[in-house]
């Protein structure tokens, strides 16, 4: 895969998962884990450049707050532009994967 | 605000990310303990999870500069746009902003020596120069025995050194070159303080006479002939016939103290025994290193015995003519070129102010105007924290290219004053940038900018719809007498200018007493390899004068050792003529006559008219008996109204008694601005009167460009290893115009500058009141009022600041002028005719200047204009 196709992916499967409400960076890579049944295991440390970018492209919007236990944790939530783009880009991939699969299972 | 800036500039994004990645990597480790890992086992787990902490930050932080640095970037982006929609003030501030910095930081750099620093040598502070001054001599000097003395003097002084030319040497090899080499002391770099940039200096045995020859030769001949060898020490060369040893390198920023162009140093092997002797004199020039914290008042009262000493061997009718100096070797130099420092330090603030009070008013009406539409925007609930960024990102980017351009025009000035300035002005030759003004110049700008663009911007938070409208009259005043301060400031630059350059004028038209059109003239050395013998000389005169008067198309030629209006190099002491076998004891200090060597027909050749009597005739050439015309002045000296001719005249000490021939018109031989010097001409002699140095005129009918090669042939015919010299009359003498041609290009460059600038300025100060005033015209219109009324309203305002500027300057300039008077020659400082050209002028610019804006007025329409409520 490519850079900009992993990156994208990457985008997507953050603003889904912030699409359930708002998280920190923990608890959304145990969400893609856990809703992937485990298939996807991504770096974990290489969520934080894409939360950031995500960030200032203004998709999410990034708070400060205390954690359940009490820790002092960055909290993001997706903005109305985020799930904007969210919608978008569910759809390309869709049409995406789904040719993709057309493709694998023409004889 | 401020969490906006602190968000803009990522300061605290470290920590955030720090403390982020943390948390993750503490949560990962405490579920990995709830399964059952030991608190090790889990936070490895945790890390190995995690990936490259260092790798996620670094990514993280690429993300964020890179958003800063493309915010920045739109910025700019932003602002180039806005500028570039208003060309002419852009242009114009940028304009403002490059010629008064870009001008002051090059004429700061380069007068900064002149006026302050002084000669770039360590012990310049300590350093004298000193010696008796008489008439003889147009510096001070000493004479060889008598320094050998001198210099023994231990109170008052660490040590002595001196000097002797700087004299034409010539390099005899393949590429022979006419060059210039002073003899100095052994002691001579040490003295001043510097060492040489490559090899050594020389040693006290290579000083003394008939020791090998040695040489230091200057950087540029270093770089020029031996690439920048740095093995350069040993090398050899051969000067003058001899062979010479290079023993060193002189470093490139180096001056001869009398700031002469020198291009070789080489011991000046005084002969200390003969000299205190008195068997042979020469002359030296000295410098003494003064002991540190010892007064110059104190030295010279120190050398003042030795001095009495000295007066007693002089012959008591002249020794009133003698006078000791001792000063501080930095003042006597920076004498020199004082006053043209001054003037262009003067020139340059002025630019400065003018580009200034440009860019004040350009600031000031922009601000007005921003006023106006911020107030809109802010009625319509724009961001003020964000217009107030678009404008100091405007005036930084406007700030950033009037900079540039600033620097290269400083860049492109010093450039030309190193390969154009004339000798004689310290530092010019390396004339560059003095990294301290790059400091100042930024300093001035982020003054400038400051006061007139972001202190009253910081207003436009504040501002609401109803303020602005009636921003634009506020600051009218203001600009109004910046204007007027800008045009009194040209005139005085342009005044002082015109000075210049008519002074310039006048030497270009002085009367030089010769006829100097269709002649070319050649200059030679006759140095010692070939010509150390006088017969030597004389037979080449003799040569040279019938070679150049077969060559075709040649009318007549002169041969002599100097050609006016330079003098020779050998003047005496007028009260040293007898006349007729007395000497006139008692007769009044009379200065100097010049003595030269000419052939027959250097009269006929030069067009010099013989008053009384006729030229030498062949038989008197070179005759046991001696011959001599008079100059004009010299005959009215000794003779009064009486004819001289028949009469005898014998100087102290020259072996003939020369009877007197002719009396010929006076001839300028003292440089062009001086009177001339009463002269003495006396024909070649194959015993002692063969001069090493010679020129030929050379009168033809052909054109310069034809004759000079032939005549070059002709002397190559006779020994090609002597460089020639070759110029038309013309030439020459428009070289000694050098230092004058100099000032006035550059006050000139100045003025003009000036004068653009208040043009402009006047022309941004109208064209903004026509703008603010659109509602103004369009109602005295639509009351009647003509199209050339409004013009008239226009062009009045121009006039009145013309008028109050123009009085202002000349008042200004009459001061400036009074200081200038060393630098102008048969103008005067208040000279009536330069005065009024330049008021014409100036009124004319501001009436030019007045036009546009005049224009744009008179064809306002007042329906549009006043519908616009």
């Amino acid at each position: 895969m490519s850079q900009s196709t992993a990156q994208s992916a990457l985008d997507l499967l953050i603003l889904k998962a912030l699409e359930r409400g708002r998280n920190h960076g923990f608890g959304i890579t145990n969400h893609i884990q856990s809703a992937s049944d485990g298939l996807l295991r991504i770096e974990e440390g290489s969520l934080y450049p894409a939360l950031h970018r995500l960030e200032r492209e203004k998709l999410i919007a990034g708070e400060w707050d205390v954690s359940e236990n009490g820790r002092r944790a960055r909290y993001y939530s997706l903005t109305p532009a985020g799930g904007k783009k969210l919608g978008e880009h569910e759809t390309q991939w869709r049409s995406f994967s789904l040719g993709v699969a057309k493709v694998l299972e023409f004889v | 605000m401020r969490r906006w800036i602190r968000k803009l500039f990522g300061l605290h994004l470290d920590s955030d990310l720090r403390d982020e990645m943390q948390f993750h990597m503490d949560m990962r480790a405490a579920e990995c303990e709830q399964h059952g890992m030991t608190p090790e086992e889990a936070r490895a787990e945790a890390h190995k999870r995690f990936g490259s902490t260092a790798i996620v930050h670094e990514d993280t932080r690429r993300i964020h500069t890179g958003i800063i640095l493309e915010t920045i970037g739109q910025e700019l982006r932003h602002a180039a746009r806005t500028l570039l929609r208003t060309p002419s003030f852009s242009i114009a501030a940028v304009l403002a902003l490059a010629l008064g910095i870009g001008s002051a930081s090059a004429i700061f750099s380069v007068v900064d020596r002149i006026l302050f620093r002084g000669l770039p040598y360590p012990n310049g502070d300590r350093l004298v120069s000193l010696g008796v001054r008489a008439p003889l001599a147009d510096h001070e000097f000493l004479l060889g025995g008598d320094y050998s003395e001198w210099k023994e003097e231990r109170t008052a002084f660490d040590a002595f050194t001196s000097t002797r030319g700087p004299a034409d040497c010539d390099v005899t090899e393949t590429n022979p070159v006419r060059l210039s080499c002073a003899g100095v002391e052994w002691n001579f770099l040490p003295v001043l303080g510097v060492a040489p940039l490559a090899g050594r200096n020389f040693t006290a045995d290579e000083d003394r006479p008939g020791a090998r020859r040695m040489a230091i030769i200057s950087h540029a001949l270093w770089k020029e002939r031996y690439g920048g060898d740095p093995k350069i020490e040993g090398k050899r060369l051969q000067l003058d016939g001899e062979e010479t040893t290079i023993a060193g390198v002189l470093p490139q920023s180096f001056e001869f103290p009398t700031l002469a162009r020198v291009d070789i140093l080489i011991p000046q092997q005084l002969n200390e025994a003969v000299e205190r002797k008195r068997q042979s004199v020469s002359m030296v020039t000295a410098f003494g290193l003064l002991k540190p914290g010892v007064p110059v008042a104190r030295a010279k009262a120190t050398l003042n015995p030795y001095f009495r000493n000295f007066l007693t061997t002089v012959n008591p009718a002249f020794r009133k003519e003698i006078s000791l100096e001792v000063a501080l070797l930095n003042d006597v130099v920076k004498q020199h070129a004082r006053t043209a420092a001054w003037a262009l330090l003067g020139a340059v603030v002025c630019v400065l102010l003018i580009a200034w009070a440009n860019v004040a008013n350009l600031l000031l009406a922009r601000l007005a105007s921003r006023e106006h539409e911020t107030g809109i925007r802010a009625a319509l609930g724009a961001g003020k924290g964000r217009l107030l960024v678009h404008y100091a990102s405007e005036i930084a980017l406007l700030a950033a290219t009037g900079w540039a351009g600033a620097m290269l025009l400083a860049w492109a000035l010093l450039a030309f004053f190193r390969s154009a300035a004339p000798q004689g002005i310290i530092g010019l030759r390396h004339a560059a940038l003095d990294p301290r003004i790059l400091l100042f110049s930024g300093a001035v700008l982020a003054v400038c900018i400051l006061a007139f663009g972001l202190i009253p911007a910081a207003r436009l938070r504040h501002i609401s719809l109803r303020d602005a409208r009636i921003a634009g009259s506020r600051s009218m005043g203001l600009r109004s007498v910046l204007v007027t301060a800008q045009l009194a400031v040209s005139v005085v630059l342009v005044i002082c200018a015109a000075l210049l350059m008519h002074t310039l004028w006048r030497l270009g038209n002085v009367n030089l007493g010769v006829e100097t059109e269709n002649v070319v003239t050649a200059s030679v050395v006759l140095g010692n390899h070939h010509f150390r013998k006088a017969a030597d000389r004389y037979a080449f005169v003799e040569r040279l004068e019938n070679g150049l008067r077969r060559l075709p198309g040649v009318s007549s030629v002169a041969i002599a050792d100097a050609l006016p209006p330079l003098t020779t190099s050998m003047p005496f002491m007028y009260s040293s003529i007898a006349v007729d076998g007395r000497l006139a004891p008692g007769r009044a200090p009379g200065g100097m006559v010049n003595e030269r060597h000419v052939t027959p027909e250097y009269f006929r050749t030069l067009g010099v008219r013989l008053m009384r009597g006729r030229t030498f005739a062949d038989s008197e050439v070179n005759a046991a008996e001696g011959f001599a015309i008079l100059s004009e002045r010299l005959a009215q000296r000794l003779f009064g109204k009486q004819d001289p001719i028949g009469h005898t005249v014998k100087p102290t000490g020259w072996p003939k008694t020369y009877t007197v021939v002719g009396v010929a018109a006076n001839v300028k031989n003292a440089g062009l601005t001086t009177t001339d010097a009463p002269e003495l001409y006396i024909p070649y002699d194959s015993t002692d009167g063969a001069p090493r140095f010679v020129s030929a005129a050379v009168r033809s009918t052909a054109a310069p460009a034809l004759v000079a090669p032939l005549i070059r042939g002709e002397i190559s015919s006779i020994d090609p290893t002597i460089p020639v010299k070759l110029e038309t009359f013309d030439a020459r003498v428009a070289a000694l115009n050098e230092r004058p041609r100099f000032n006035a290009m550059l006050l000139g460059f100045f003025a003009t500058s000036g004068v653009v600038l208040a043009a402009v300025g006047v022309y941004g100060v109208l064209a903004f009141l026509v703008s603010q005033r659109v509602r103004e015209i369009g109602v005295r219109m639509a009351l009647g009022a003509t199209r050339g009324r409004i013009a008239g309203w226009v062009l009045s305002y121009a006039m009145t600041w013309a008028a109050a500027g123009l009085a202002l300057g000349a008042a200004g300039a009459w001061f400036a002028a009074q200081r200038l008077r060393s630098m102008l020659f048969e103008v005067a400082p208040a000279d009536p005719g330069t005065l009024l050209a330049v008021l014409v002028v100036l009124a004319a610019v501001a009436a030019l200047a007045a036009y546009v804006p005049a224009r744009r007025a008179a064809s306002v329409d007042p329906a549009v204009t006043l519908r616009e409520q």
